[in-house]
């Protein structure tokens, strides 16, 4: 429903067409088509969600204003006028004193507080976006990329919306990124015509200030001299959907994760890729210069089967590594051989349609256990997730306890897992959030809410609710980390950001019959990541809002970092879901 | 989508028609929050996070998934690995904002707890600012982080004190220890070990770039690690003979008169005959153009006379146009409509084995007519993109949903030849199950195809079927009554409408379909009983009550039809028989002007309504 402001370089290269022809009209129009039919359901501007066709207007606004704003020391007036008001007023864009509240290495960061000094028309909105250029060394490329994020219609044509401003340039021999949020209030009573700017308020204000490189991609010198990096790894989904049979598992999701870890026992940890159906999973030894060598053929471990994720560990403390995959058909556990190829399957455990894997010693008898996550896949029949936002009807997920010689059972209901266990799982992680000395275990759940077995003398008990981490909402990841240098573990939940979601959910007209409880869940189910500090009772406070860290967009598996060495943990958020070739998003 | 879930209970056909709606536009080449930049957040020490995700560059637009942490270079801070949907589908990001700050590394090794010390925990305090890591094995989402924990201490040159936890609960504290150095911690022992780096500098130093993804092309030669099966068809060609699938190899060709690429292939497959020939393949080249009055597109027919082709050609009926248009839309997760050239290789076990779209040389069609013979396995091998290994063989996907798309095409024997297929894959009946409730529906959608096809037989042996797979469908019983009642199995047809109406009282029209049907079997009373259910269930349907009425006429009750049929000729005052049933209880009531003009509204509507005509002379003839 938003165009991204500016399509970002690389990643979706144009599909090459050239070799084929539409069918003819009128023989294409003869086939059936359901489409329309069904599109009926989804759209929400079908729905009547008057604000969604507003957010595409408005969305239109904002891009035309990011254009104008390449430039920001010649911002054209004359330009802006179209997308004002004639009776338009703004504050300040960028407040005149900004306050440094971290400053390491190549990395600082100024906040500060917009005044209230007014500015009128098109001439005093240019003052200001000249203002809020001034963080750019001149002559800079800047780029605006915009969010909106809630929508108020206040009648006669007035609507009020938020949106999150990202701009961001090069400064000196780094980058500058300014993160706004505005207040932006529209005129909208002429029909057939764009909204038009009455006011623009900023609320909040940041500016990070890089003098060098921080994150750089050397993926090609690590792995282009393998050749799977030009035939696999540089084709993305959408074309390996287009010419791998749907029957070896290929599909447009790819939910296929990685895992480190030392597989060769050279001291150097390697790198293993899962892969949807039909393309092989990657082993790729890590060398002392940096580079990695594909051996997966070699090694054994090149599994066609739709890979979601792999575990590197030390199943039976031997000191060589086992792998342990979660694929559609089920859990696939191999073991170092003696001959070639280095790996042989050990174990296959019944279970298909795994997705995250997470490994502890739950009964501590030195050996791991393996705790799998299920979601749905189309092996496993278990209907849609209902109701949408507090599924509790999809496959089970399971603790698998290691008998030794990699043999396993299924402890599941013995230990008290099996309760709130159909919960369309993607993530679990084992720490000792109450630092009893046992493991407990948080599963980020995707229709509604979350789990968080307390491990209570080898039982466990779902205590997400009394603790405060129900995070009622779309989980995609779970990660454990102490961000405020407490000692005590605090919790990062993933969750999906979807603007239309905020924007529609807070509307009347969405399920009128709901009460004010159930409409909350479903509000709350697109609000974002989660960020949930540890009290030390056991119980844990939702510091989202506070702490600037709900916005991961489409998240996936965020985790506790640390990045510049400071020793305390930073955030990294994987996020998108699905890009084609398709501009306009669903 | 979610404003169309149901709030309790099971699932709606709208919410279910979004779910596929969504995942139709998806295969179709829809984003859905796609191009989204990688969020990177820095923890600014007061309890909140600054967004660095363009100014650390972070923000790829890729379709991220998962990332994996892990000091790939040995430099002293975090590398990222990152899981991609989209090209590349995998990215290293080196990490430079720790270099200017210093850090220590452990690997934990277990003595008394397991080998890898899964579950510990280290504290590090430097002064005031303490820092946790812990040993897990799987974290975040799908991933593994490094095995190594890694503390960033700024600048300080000696941590002031280490604890770790073991996961059984035993502590070991070390103090005052050098940082800038990796240690491993071996369970039980004094001292940390320190570990010589692996890595050369050229680790630290390696070239950075932008990796160009490889273009997507429409194009492709997709081959079929599962064979699927077709259904009989045959079709006529220009020549008049008929070609059938199965038996041989055949290769059918979708082309046009006005697209060049068909046109080359199509001459170059004349010009190599030889080469695919000797494979033992016969070609059918059919043009998509739409027929003209000869039943033959006249640009075609121009273009072939001028090609003479060594292979046969005809038209493209819908049937055929239809059924390989669909079967293309589910042999991939990317789903297009047709275009030109489009091919397929079909073995003698009329199975199909490679999609081409676009041009496919004759040379190509040799090699793999070559291995149409192979067995399953061997030829699911050499039918893969890349060369791996499986655990599990493909099964047959999409065969319900080709059915469906057959089934709105009308293709009724198609698209129940792929229902079958797929209903194969479920295994034994399971009543409650969603895919056997799925399954039910299924089978019932295509019996209401044959029935109103009037092939009942058809139907009814699918619904049987169905009703063994969900035997709490009313609709798969009231369907199942009908097509009983149609093949005039009455008394199996009343047992089925007895048990739609059991579970859905509401059902008017079976209780209507049940009534008139124990009407023929002499059971007037239960009759009755059936038809004042179908007018509670639906007070606006004349239908029951012209039916109700006729029964209690057939049964001597004039009084008791009489309102009966009042009701009829309200709600469907143009239905004769309603007005004649009306004027007859009229006139046994002895409402003598009232039973003529209803009887003569009846003779208005249908003046060949015999009975009106007779009971008419009849009135008149009486004084």
């Amino acid at each position: 429903m938003i165009a991204p402001l500016f399509v970002l370089v690389c990643c979706a290269p144009p599909v090459q067409d050239g070799r084929l022809t539409p069918l003819p009209a009128e023989r294409a129009s003869a086939l059936p088509d359901k489409l329309e039919g069904e599109m009926k359901n989804l759209d929400p501007k079908l729905e009547g969600w008057d604000t969604e066709a507003f957010n595409s207007a408005a969305g239109a606004q904002i891009s035309a204003l990011g254009k104008l704003l390449h430039d920001p020391a010649h911002v054209d007036t004359a330009a802006l006028a179209p997308l004002l008001a004639s009776d338009f007023s703004c504050g300040p864009l960028r407040p005149e004193e900004l306050t440094q509240v971290f400053a390491s290495g190549v990395l600082r960061v100024l906040r500060g507080t917009p005044g209230s000094r007014s500015l009128v028309g098109a001439e005093g909105f240019a003052r200001a976006l000249r203002e809020l250029g001034g963080a750019y060394e001149a002559g800079a490329d800047v780029h605006l990329k915009s969010k909106i994020v809630s929508v108020d219609d206040h009648g006669a044509g007035r609507l009020a919306c938020n949106a999150l401003i990202m701009m961001w340039g090069d400064s000196g021999p780094g980058v500058t990124q300014q993160t706004s949020d505005w207040t932006i209030e529209w005129d909208w009573s002429e029909s057939g015509k764009p909204p038009r700017m009455l006011s623009v308020c900023c609320t909040r204000y940041e500016e990070s200030i890089t003098s060098g490189a921080i994150l750089s991609d050397c993926s090609e010198a690590v792995l282009g001299a393998n050749a799977a990096w030009k035939q696999h790894l540089l084709r993305g989904t959408d074309d390996w959907c287009r010419r791998i049979d749907l029957a070896a598992g290929m599909n447009q999701y790819a939910h296929n994760g990685l895992a480190i870890g030392d597989v060769d026992g050279d001291g150097l940890e390697d790198l293993y890729l899962c892969q949807g159906g039909g393309l092989p999973n990657k082993l790729f030894l890590h060398q002392p210069d940096g580079t990695a060598r594909d051996q997966s053929a070699e090694w054994g471990v090149d599994w066609l089967d739709e890979t979601m994720a792999a575990l590197i560990l030390d199943l039976d403390n031997d000191g060589t590594n086992e792998l342990v995959l979660s694929t559609a058909s089920g859990v696939l556990v191999m073991r170092r051989a003696s001959g070639k190829p280095d790996f042989e399957l050990a174990r296959e455990l019944p279970f298909p349609g795994g997705y995250s894997l997470a490994a502890a010693d739950v009964d501590g008898d030195t050996r791991l256990d393996l705790y799998v996550c299920r979601y749905a896949t189309a092996n496993l029949p278990n209907g849609l997730p209902t109701p949408y936002h507090d599924a509790n009807n999809g496959p089970s997920n399971a603790l698998f306890r290691n008998k030794g010689e990699l043999e396993f059972e299924d402890v599941t209901a013995k230990l008290g897992l099996d309760h709130n266990n159909r919960r369309f799982s993607f993530a679990a992680e084992w720490a000792d959030y109450d630092d009893d000395g046992d493991l407990d275990l948080y599963v980020a759940n995707d229709f509604g809410r979350n789990n968080l077995y307390r491990n209570e003398n080898g039982r466990f008990r779902d205590v997400a609710g009394e603790a405060g981490v129900e995070d009622i909402s779309a989980g995609m990841g779970v990660s454990f980390g102490d961000y405020d240098g407490d000692a005590k573990l605090d919790i990062y939940v993933s969750n999906m950001f979807s603007s239309a979601g905020q924007r529609i959910a807070y509307q009347r007209a969405f399920q009128p019959a709901l009460d004010a409880a159930v409409r909350g869940q479903f509000q709350r189910h697109a609000r974002g990541n989660s960020l949930f500090r540890n009290r030390g009772d056991g119980s844990f406070e939702d510091v989202t809002l506070e702490s600037h860290v709900g916005m991961g967009r489409w998240a996936w598996g965020s985790q506790f970092v640390e990045l510049d060495g400071d020793g305390r943990p930073d955030l990294f958020i994987p996020n998108g879901f699905i890009t084609n070739e398709d501009n306009e998003d669903l | 989508m979610p404003s169309q879930s149901p709030l309790t209970g099971s699932t709606t056909l709208e919410y279910s028609q979004a779910w596929a709606a969504t995942n139709r536009l998806i295969r179709e080449g829809k984003s859905w929050s796609g191009r989204e930049p990688n969020t990177l957040y820095l923890n600014a020490g007061d309890r909140s996070f600054a967004d660095i995700s363009f100014a650390s560059g972070a923000a790829f637009p890729d379709d991220a998934r998962a990332v994996a942490p892990v000091d790939w270079d040995d430099d002293g801070d975090l590398d990222f690995w990152v899981a991609n949907r989209t090209a590349p589908k995998v990215r290293y990001l080196r990490n430079d904002a720790g270099n200017s700050s210093r850090s220590i590394a452990l690997l934990l090794r277990g003595t008394k707890v397991n080998r890898d010390a899964v579950g510990s925990r280290v504290d590090v305090r430097v002064g005031e600012q303490r820092q946790v890591q812990l040993r897990q094995a799987g974290n975040g989402y799908l991933a593994q982080k490094t095995a190594w924990l890694t503390f960033g201490v700024g600048q300080a040159e000696r941590v002031d004190e280490l604890v770790v936890r073991w996961p059984d609960g035993s502590e070991q504290r070390f103090r005052d220890v050098a940082t800038g150095t990796r240690y491993t911690l071996v369970q039980g022992e004094q001292a940390l070990k320190p570990v010589t780096p692996r890595s050369t500098a050229a680790a630290r130093g390696l070239a950075v770039s932008e990796p160009k993804a490889v273009a997507p092309t429409s194009a492709a030669r997709i081959a079929l690690v599962k064979r699927r099966p077709l259904p009989e068809m045959s079709i006529t060609d220009t020549a008049g003979r008929t070609h059938s699938l199965g038996g041989r190899p055949l290769l059918v060709n979708f082309w046009t008169s006005t697209c060049s690429n068909c046109i080359a292939e199509l001459n170059a497959w004349n010009t190599e005959s030889e080469t695919w020939r000797k494979s033992g393949l016969a070609i059918l080249a059919l043009s998509v153009e739409a027929p003209e009055a000869g039943g033959v597109p006249g640009a075609a027919r121009t273009l072939m006379q001028r090609l003479e082709p060594s292979y046969s050609w005809g038209t493209a009926s819908d049937a055929w146009l239809h059924t390989f248009n669909v079967l293309q839309r589910w042999i991939v997760d990317r789903q297009d409509e047709m275009r030109v050239p489009t091919s397929f290789l079909i073995d003698a076990q009329r199975r199909l084995a490679y999609v081409y779209r676009g041009p496919v040389s004759a040379a190509q069609l040799a090699t793999d007519v070559a291995t149409l013979a192979l067995d399953d396995e061997a030829f699911a091998r050499a039918a893969q993109a890349l060369p791996g290994r499986r655990a599990h063989a493909a099964g047959l996907p999409g065969m319900v949903d080709i059915a469906g798309e057959l089934f709105d095409g009308q293709r009724l024997d198609e698209a129940s030849f792929y229902l079958e297929l797929g209903l194969a894959a479920l295994g034994a009946p399971t009543p409650g199950e969603p895919l056997h409730q799925r399954a039910a529906a299924a089978l019932t959608k295509l019996a209401g195809g044959y029935l109103e096809a009037k092939r009942p037989a058809e139907a009814v042996a699918r619904l049987e079927r169905a009703v063994s797979h969900d035997a709490s469908n009313a609709s798969s019983w009231f369907t199942l009554g009908e097509a009983r009642a149609r093949l005039n199995q009455k008394l199996p047809a009343i047992e089925a409408l007895r048990r739609a109406t059991e579970l859905d009282a509401g059902l008017a029209a079976a209780w209507l379909r049940l009534g008139a049907l124990l009407n023929e079997t002499n059971e007037p009373a239960a009759a009755i009983e059936a038809l004042r259910s179908a007018t509670r269930a639906a007070p606006d349907d004349g239908r029951a009550w012209f039916t109700l009425g006729g029964t209690y006429l057939a049964q001597h009750a004039p009084a008791d039809a009489l309102p009966c049929f009042r009701k009829s000729t309200e709600l469907q005052p143009q239905h004769a028989l309603s007005w004649t049933g009306l004027g007859t209880c009229l006139a046994f009531a002895g409402d003598k002007p009232g039973a003529l003009q209803a009887l003569r509204r009846a003779l208005e509507l249908d003046p060949q309504d015999q009975r009106a005509k007779a009971m008419l002379e009849q009135l008149q003839s009486t004084r």
